[in-house]
């Protein structure tokens, strides 16, 4: 963590990057089919970059998935979905993270960045994300997390405990997904990752009925909030996903304080199953036992097998 | 003997119907926040936030079940700035009754953190701090490691502490664990299966069905599990349970069923054997590399402590 600064000082000081976003397969624009296809043995599963920028990080990272314009067609809108569960240190997606993605969408000719939140202003103030949104001139989207009509219900198909989603419009209006979570603790689910983060996009009463009624009593809670998390993830499908692991608490998830480790990572790729698998492994948890990615290998949502995986490791 | 002497006030006092803690309960938690330190380094900054009941949802999005599981009331959070732009937060969780308190504050330190004396107990780790005192629970979380700021940490913690009047005591089930060879900063305390799933995740499902639980942590890598049933019948039906339970999973092996009250399973990835018992009301369970005798010792131990001797 850093040295001798105040928290305010530490964000702006610290703010030079960041990148994120998803979207939906269903309702992807016609603007994706001018994407830029890009493919070829070159281009990892799970692209890593370890230094100390994690701006730079960032930036090496979706390069190394192939460069943003694989991801973000010209004139298209990019929903960006960071963490900022909390300000304690290591429990939310850094500042500089979010201002490197931001930067690469309008460099790729982004018609709108909306970064999406179900969370108050407060908590962008306070996580220091709010400044870089307003300073790179992207869009911050609150979605008013008590009020239905906001919120799209979805149906699941491939749902076992969850057959219905509520997710918030605005997520619609847009047709690039990159998906921006901090990979940490979380004291239900061991693990927090991309997967997790889809329910930053759902209805608050449909998140809550991933704690089914009775849940402290109830002896398959924790399967059941992590079925509900895989089936979610069956109809939300990210273009990217883009891990902070810069500085992430192990313990006393997802909100901290808790034990602080600095693996200096950015972590990005496709694959949301094996992004999660190697941010589980940065804090040496094995995907095997995180039942959530094995709820999401059962969906057929990617590869949990780190040794089946094309990853890349570089460092800045 | 100093546990076991609290065993016995709290037998005592249970027994006179006596209040488990007493003091002046504040009407608001925002009373207990003080508007800045003795020396006036640091100050409060901006208003004051409160939660209650369900409401810890909007501040604590996607990680409040465990503090409903031990019992949650409400929240005051306040931020404080202090020396050259340093920032501390100060959370005051209010809890159902000091066993609560107690078992979210154990949920929230680690034993790596120094132990600080203050409140009913409390620990400072790099950049954050918790205590405990009643049904109170506080976390003062800094935003660097300084050392201004571990002060201001203290400071605050020390500013808040003299306004909680309640004192409150331990769960009686912690003074079950023997004394010798623990690791008292390492004594978690359990309401339900989320608090024990992130201490040890023995199963994904709730197969213990405890009312309240505590973990020890002893000399020798040995982790010593209390469970605690509403009689000695549902001890008994679950212990026959987990008999069954445990050495159908994939995890465990070498089942060994030694009587009808002891067996054993050995966790086949790390080689550390579960030894399992039950003890009228309460289910003992000693993980770690050890053998039987170790945890026959142990298991008699906890007896001695159950029938009120050392």
């Amino acid at each position: 963590m850093a040295d001798k600064i105040g928290r305010r000082t530490f964000f702006k000081k610290s703010a030079h990057v960041g990148i994120s976003a998803a979207v939906g397969g269903s309702f992807l624009s016609p603007l994706m089919g001018r994407l830029r296809q890009v493919t070829g043995k070159d281009i990892p599963d799970v692209a890593v970059v370890h230094g100390e920028d994690a701006f730079k990080n960032t930036m090496r990272a979706v390069e190394m998935t192939g460069g943003i314009e694989k991801f973000v067609p010209k004139d298209s809108k990019v929903a960006l979905l960071p963490n900022t569960q909390s300000a304690h240190p290591g429990t939310f997606t850094k500042p500089e993270i979010l201002r490197g993605v931001i930067h690469l969408c309008q460099k790729a000719g982004a018609a709108e960045v909306n970064i999406l939140s179900l969370l108050s202003e407060k908590n962008w103030e306070d996580s220091g994300l709010l400044p870089v949104i307003r300073e790179e001139g992207a869009q911050l989207k609150l979605v008013d997390n008590k009020d239905e009509s906001l919120f799209k219900a979805i149906p699941v198909p491939q749902g076992k405990a969850l057959k219905e989603a509520m997710v918030m419009k605005e997520f619609y209006n847009n047709d690039v997904f990159i998906t921006m979570p901090i990979t940490k603790d979380h004291a239900g689910n061991k693990f927090t990752g991309t997967l997790k983060n889809m329910m930053g996009l759902n209805f608050r009463s449909s998140n809550r009925t991933f704690h089914q009624s009775g849940w402290q009593s109830d002896p398959d809670a924790i399967e059941h909030l992590d079925q509900c998390i895989a089936d979610l993830n069956t109809v939300l499908k990210p273009h990217l996903c883009i891990v902070d692991a810069m500085e992430i608490i192990t313990t006393k998830g997802p909100f901290g304080p808790g034990n602080l480790i600095k693996p200096q990572k950015i972590v990005a790729g496709m694959d949301r199953l094996a992004v999660d698998a190697y941010c589980a492994s940065i804090w040496g948890l094995k995907a095997e036992d995180i039942i959530m990615i094995n709820k999401g290998r059962e969906h057929g949502l990617g590869c949990m097998d780190l040794n089946r995986l094309n990853i890349q490791e570089v460092d800045l | 003997m100093q546990g076991l002497k609290r065993l016995c006030l709290f037998s005592l006092s249970t027994a006179f119907l006596f209040p488990l803690f007493c003091g002046t309960q504040k009407k608001s938690l925002t009373e207990y926040l003080p508007r800045e330190t003795a020396s006036g380094e640091w100050k409060k900054e901006g208003k004051p936030l409160t939660y209650a009941g369900e409401n810890l949802f909007e501040y604590i999005n996607g990680g409040a079940e465990i503090y409903h599981e031990y019992g949650f009331k409400r929240i005051a959070v306040q931020e404080y700035t202090g020396p050259e732009g340093r920032a501390v937060s100060v959370e005051i969780f209010e809890m159902t009754d000091p066993s609560a308190a107690f078992g979210i504050y154990s949920f929230k330190v680690s034993p790596e953190d120094r132990e600080l004396p203050i409140g009913n107990g409390g620990q400072i780790a790099g950049y954050y701090l918790n205590f405990w005192k009643g049904n109170v629970v506080v976390t003062l979380t800094g935003f660097d490691e300084d050392e201004t700021t571990k002060q201001g940490l203290e400071m605050l913690a020390r500013a808040v502490e003299k306004n909680i009047e309640r004192e409150g005591e331990k769960p009686r089930l912690v003074f079950l664990l023997p004394e010798e060879g623990l690791n008292e900063k390492d004594v978690r305390y359990f309401k339900g299966f989320l608090g024990l799933y992130n201490s040890r995740a023995f199963f994904s499902r709730d197969e213990f069905g405890f009312s309240e639980g505590v973990r020890g942590d002893y000399e020798g890598n040995v982790s010593l599990f209390l469970f605690a049933y509403a009689d000695e019948n549902s001890a008994l039906d679950r212990f026959l349970k987990l008999r069954k339970t445990f050495p159908a999973q994939n995890r465990y092996d070498r089942f060994e069923d030694f009587n009808e009250r002891l067996f054993r399973v050995e966790e086949t990835e790390s080689g550390e054997s579960i030894f399992v018992t039950h003890q009228k009301s309460t289910i003992l369970l000693m993980a770690g590399k050890a053998d039987e005798d170790r945890a026959r010792e142990m298991f008699t131990a906890v007896s001695r402590r159950m029938e009120g001797g050392s």
